[in-house]
């Protein structure tokens, strides 16, 4: 498929991993016969992640970057829009077709906690032998690859940790066993959903580095979800900023966060400090107010009410997608040349 | 010239566990001047929460030491009864906002009877309370009328400016704020932040800021104290601690911060914080410091001895402290 | 690459075996439920070895209880309130003479017996196991003589033998000849009272115009006329002489003279397996539709969970008793109902560790790894919810054996065999409790409430052992 979609001109038709126009909404339903609710988690996003590259999705909690990762992962299933593998309409296929395209082989995750994401009960042995055996890999070569996956996280000798239990370890290690086992089947595509938000500062770096050296080893796509966009510096070649469910701005990293063109954009940069002493000396310039509920989100663009160069076409029409730099795309009113 | 506000003396708080004695808090001792903002940065297992609760007397039962001394205004008050600590003291001189404190809001009671209940528990009247309370809500930018709402109606944001507001109507001289921005978004968290400097300003409140994220510390912080397991290895003025860290684990945590504006390469601190009730002999860092491993001359002298404070030179008005055996 | 692998330790719930058992243990509770429980499955099976299999039968013959007094309270009561009762001998020590003369065989047997007590033997019993006599064109005849220690002497008799028991007291030529004696002796007439037994006025003596226990020992001459030259009709093996007493054996008896240590013995097998079994049915229930309700969700789950809400509210004493009565049941068919309408509460708390489980973060992984179902509920969910099924198990037992106790002290479901409520049962119906029969009453209640103690603190602590947030230390 050359190309890239016309509605969607970032989103090229060729890459590993596709998301075009998604939707995945919740349904709630206050009452056994009351209408139901839609929270509107993902709200028409669309990406491209190729071979070898990261892409950062930023967004603080409530955007909805978990729902969209997870979509991608087929553990949702959209309510339109299209999800493509390899060339594979993957939106809706039931678990025997994904199967058949070796999907689960080929896609993992890395989760954000390390004490709920590996079973308790289970030795780190079989945490990380079970993908192997779900796919059917032969005995011999599942002791190879626990060992090798093992080594490649820096978790060694691996004879000390196959035995051993997750309350054994430390948070930092568990997060290693979770990407050893993310990593065992050989995936062409990981999903990191804030993988070391929940570890101590100087541990971040390790895992960060563990998980850099591992995308560039296998050529991986690696879609990178946190709110912490420092830690995405160092790891990703492009970011999405998405607010409230909704597409803000797209393009490489370094573009985005060096000349934010979306107002959001621009806060959430804005508000990042970094350890500087000057820092207490001066505000920072951010929007007031919180991310809305996504069940009754604004009209328009949903960060007007927040916004400080809010018009008055903000608060009625959601803006457009365009390319306001080359290769840069934002969701902005601002932007649009009349 | 600044008067000491807050003078903490060799203090010790250990507890017991069915594991043995944790040693959380091991000899610590700093001052806190009129006006200061002094960060405490620590990551997990450091020992820092446990600080900010001995400077309010809280902490748990099982509780085995409690040593040392803290002078607030020439006044030690690590010893006084508890009745006099509870009526004088707490919450009226040195108040806390704890960690994760939004969810210390009772969900059935309004804010503004729990933001009135300790002045009323104490003998002010209601209508002056009140008007305290609305006072304090208007200085973290909340509304007034906020008062006959119910905590689940307000976000996360504006339940932290909620305790916040709370901490400081009674105008004391000490606000302690541990990870008061933990649960928060980024945006929220810079403006939660302007707020605390806004009230710095203009009530020229002294914060003790407990945090983990050494960026974040540099905020608010005109100082810094490092703690590592349970010890105080660097405290200076923020100018000399962010451009010249000397402890090595300072130097360690500053250059795994990753930052967004500037480039530099990352490095990370091999091994693992060490347990509490079995620290490493002599310098806690020892085992994972590099400078350890490289020179021999430190061999016997690390492991075995606690290195004491060695002041260094600095640019900032406070003084350059670290608890290093390569500065001796 | 070396793969030294070093022996895995078998886990359950993430702690070895030994692991364990020293949680068990570690608490005082687990000490002690574990001492009672032993003592509970020994008794048992002490019961089971000691009992015929055919107890049932047994305990409803009459034949095997009729030497036995009735209403009796245990033997060792005289050692607390001093010697007022006479206790029940079963004659062994005696001498056995044969003669025979003009084709007449006879049998003397004498012995001695020491009355010390204030209660004299209600009866004295005379059994002899041989059918042949009943056959006998003539059966033999039996004349006694009592030599008293007050230097007196009764002579009864004689009494034909034609049956295998003979009641020694009730016979007329032996009441009339008592009465005789008194008369005679302490000019008292019509001493026996109509209907009564004469035994007991063989030990009295008249003082002071009242009557008075003598003791002292009596020898007893027993010589049976037999009319056969076969000396061995009645000999050493085959001849039982019973002195029935006013207690008897460890536990006392009931109406109908039943060795209540055996009838409270037998209980332990039967209350522990009935126990058992219901709770066992209800956990095998309750399981299955937790884990198909908490497993598959939507509408199954729907269905399922309103069934069990109906299975909650229904009253499972009352319609016990309601389809006990009506339909006759017996036991098992109380502990199968009984577990069919008392799952519900189980059957939820499966459900909600499944539901607990499935929506943990390693499930997502395992998923997205590619499990199936199936694997997930075999290698995630089923390890974490077996020792909670056995928990569930134990907690079940004490309220069924509660229940089937209930239903068996109304008389409903009951079965020959002889349970514990059911001796509560007849124990109520004959008035034990104003009659003061306490031996009747007490044993049997506390046992229910010992077993289902027992269960309790069972539970208790493994309690941390299935509850992991719970242990100790």
């Amino acid at each position: 498929m050359p190309g890239v979609f016309e509605d969607t001109p970032w989103v090229r038709k060729d890459s590993l991993v596709i998301a075009h126009r998604l939707r995945t909404y919740y349904t709630i339903k206050p009452g056994l016969f009351a209408k139901p609710r839609y929270v509107k988690a993902v709200d028409d996003i669309s990406l491209s992640i190729d071979r070898g590259i990261t892409l950062a999705i930023v967004g603080e909690s409530g955007s909805g970057k978990t729902t969209l990762g997870r979509t991608l992962i087929r553990l949702l299933e959209p309510i339109s829009g299209e999800v493509y593998f390899d060339g594979n309409d993957i939106t809706h296929m039931k678990e025997e077709e994904l199967k058949k395209i070796g999907f689960r082989r080929r896609v993992s995750m890395v989760f954000q906690d390390p004490y709920s994401s590996l079973n308790p009960f289970h030795s780190i042995h079989f945490i990380l032998e079970e993908p192997l055996m779900v796919q059917g890999i032969s005995m011999k070569e599942r002791e190879e690859r626990i060992y090798r996956a093992l080594e490649e996280v820096k978790l060694t000798p691996p004879e000390d940790f196959v035995n051993k239990y997750p309350h054994m370890l430390s948070g930092g290690q568990r997060q290693r066993v979770a990407i050893a086992r993310a990593i065992i089947t050989d995936p062409d595509y990981i999903v990191a959903d804030e993988p070391v938000s929940m570890l101590d500062a100087s541990i971040r770096v390790e895992i960060l580095t563990i998980l850099k050296d591992i995308q560039q080893r296998h050529k991986m796509a690696f879609m990178y979800i946190t709110h912490d966009i420092s830690t995405a510096k160092y790891f990703s070649d492009y970011i999405l900023i998405m607010y409230a469910g909704q597409f803000a701005e797209y393009g490489p990293f370094r573009d985005v966060v060096k000349n934010p063109l979306h107002p959001y954009a621009q806060s959430l940069i804005e508000a990042i400090p970094d350890p500087d002493p000057s820092n207490r000396l001066r505000e920072r310039k951010v929007a007031p107010g919180e991310p809305p509920n996504l069940a009754n989100p604004p009209t328009g663009c949903r960060f007007h009410p927040r916004c400080p160069y809010a018009m008055d076409i903000c608060k009625k029409q959601e803006p457009p997608v365009v390319e306001a730099r080359p290769g840069v795309f934002v969701k902005c009113w601002l932007y649009v040349k009349r | 010239m600044s008067m000491v506000l807050l003078d903490v003396r060799n203090v010790k708080l250990y507890y017991t566990t069915t594991k043995g004695i944790v040693k959380a808090v091991d000899n610590i001792s700093f001052e806190l001047d009129e006006g200061e903002t002094l960060a405490i940065v620590g990551e997990s297992g450091s020992g820092k929460s446990t600080l900010a609760k001995l400077l309010v007397r809280v902490w748990e039962r099982n509780v085995s030491l409690v040593d040392g001394e803290i002078y607030l205004e020439g006044k030690e008050i690590l010893h006084m009864p508890e009745e006099e600590f509870r009526r004088e003291i707490r919450w009226k001189r040195i108040a806390m906002v704890p960690q994760a404190s939004m969810n210390a809001l009772n969900p059935v009671i309004k804010i503004g009877d729990q933001m009135t209940e300790p002045l009323l528990l104490q003998g002010t009247g209601k209508d002056e309370a009140l008007k305290m309370a609305m006072d304090a809500l208007e200085s973290v930018g909340l509304p007034r009328d906020l008062v006959n709402r119910y905590p689940h109606q307000l976000s996360g944001g504006m339940k932290q400016r909620v305790i916040i507001a709370m901490s400081i109507m009674a105008h004391p001289k000490v606000v302690i704020l541990d990870e008061p921005t933990s649960a928060l978004d980024v945006i929220t968290q810079a403006n939660i932040m302007n707020l605390l400097k806004k009230l710095k300003w203009e009530y020229k409140l002294s914060y003790i800021f407990i945090t983990h994220d050494l960026s974040l510390a540099s905020e608010l912080a005109d100082s810094v104290a490092i703690m590592y397991a349970g010890k105080l290895v660097e405290i200076g003025g923020a100018e000399d601690i962010y451009t010249n860290p000397s402890h090595p684990y300072t130097q360690g945590l500053i250059s795994s911060v990753p930052t967004l504006r500037t480039d530099k390469t990352l490095s990370f601190i091999p091994g693992e914080v060490p347990s509490l009730i079995n620290p490493p002999s002599g310098c806690r860092f020892h085992p994972r410091c590099p400078f350890y491993k490289d020179r021999d001359y430190l061999k016997g002298l690390c492991d075995e001895k606690e290195p004491p404070m060695v002041e260094l030179e600095g640019k900032a008005s406070r003084k350059h402290l670290v608890a290093c055996w390569l500065y001796k | 690459m070396s793969m030294a692998k070093k022996q895995r330790e078998f886990r359950i719930l993430g702690m070895t075996p030994s692991e364990i058992t020293k949680e068990f243990f570690s608490s005082s509770t687990g000490k002690i439920s574990a001492a009672l429980f032993i003592i509970l499955v020994v008794v048992s099976m002490y019961a089971l070895i000691v009992l015929p299999p055919n107890f049932a039968s047994v305990w409803n013959n009459p034949k095997y209880w009729q030497l036995n007094p009735q209403y009796a309270p245990p033997a060792w009561i005289n050692s607390l309130i001093g010697p007022v009762y006479s206790p029940q001998v079963y004659v062994h020590d005696y001498t056995y003479a044969v003669q025979q003369q003009n084709g007449v065989t006879y049998i003397t047997v004498t012995f001695n017996v020491n009355y010390e007590y204030d209660k004299p033997w209600s009866e004295i019993f005379i059994v002899i196991n041989n059918p042949a006599i009943y056959s006998m064109p003539q059966p033999p005849v039996l004349s006694v003589t009592v030599y008293r220690p007050d230097g007196s002497k009764i002579t009864l008799g004689p009494l034909p033998i034609n049956s295998r028991v003979t009641t020694f007291g009730v016979a007329s030529e032996v009441i009339s000849q008592v009465n005789l004696f008194y008369n005679e002796e302490y000019h008292v007439s019509s001493i026996v009272p109509t209907g009564s037994s004469a035994t007991p006025y063989i030990f009295y003596t008249i003082n002071n115009g009242k009557l008075t226990p003598l003791k002292g020992t009596y020898k007893f001459d027993f010589v049976f006329y037999v009319f056969s030259q076969n000396s061995s009709v009645i000999n050493r093996n085959n001849l039982e002489i019973v002195l029935q007493g006013q207690t008897y054996g460890l536990m006392g008896t009931d109406n109908e003279g039943h060795d209540l240590w055996l009838g409270l013995l037998a209980g332990f097998p039967i209350d522990l397996a009935v126990g058992l079994l219901s709770a066992l049915i209800i956990v095998v229930i309750a399981v299955i539709i937790g884990i198909v309700a908490g497993f598959y969700g939507g509408l199954t789950d729907e269905s399922l969970m309103r069934l069990t809400d109906f299975v909650i509210l229904l009253p499972a004493f009352p319609l016990l008793i309601v389809f006990s009565v009506l339909f006759g049941w017996s036991i098992w068919d109380a502990v199968i109902f009984l577990a069919i309408v008392s799952w519900g509460a189980s059957a939820r708390i499966i459900r909600a560790m499944i539901m607990q489980i499935r929506s943990a973060q390693y499930i997502e992984s395992a998923v997205i790894a590619g499990a199936s179902r199936m694997w997930i509920l075999r290698n995630h969910i089923l390890p974490q919810i077996i020792p909670y099924i056995l928990y569930l198990l134990v907690t079940n037992v004490p309220g069924a054996i509660l229940t089937l106790a209930s239903i068996n002290f109304l008389g409903l479901a009951g079965s020959e065999y002889p349970t514990w409520g059911m001796l509560l049962y007849y124990a109520d119906e004959f008035g034990a409790l104003t009659s003061g029969y306490w031996w009747w009453v007490i044993p049997p209640g506390l046992l229910v409430a010992f077993v289902a103690v027992v269960f309790i603190l069972t539970a208790m602590a493994s309690e941390p052992v299935v509850n992991p947030r719970l242990r100790y230390g």
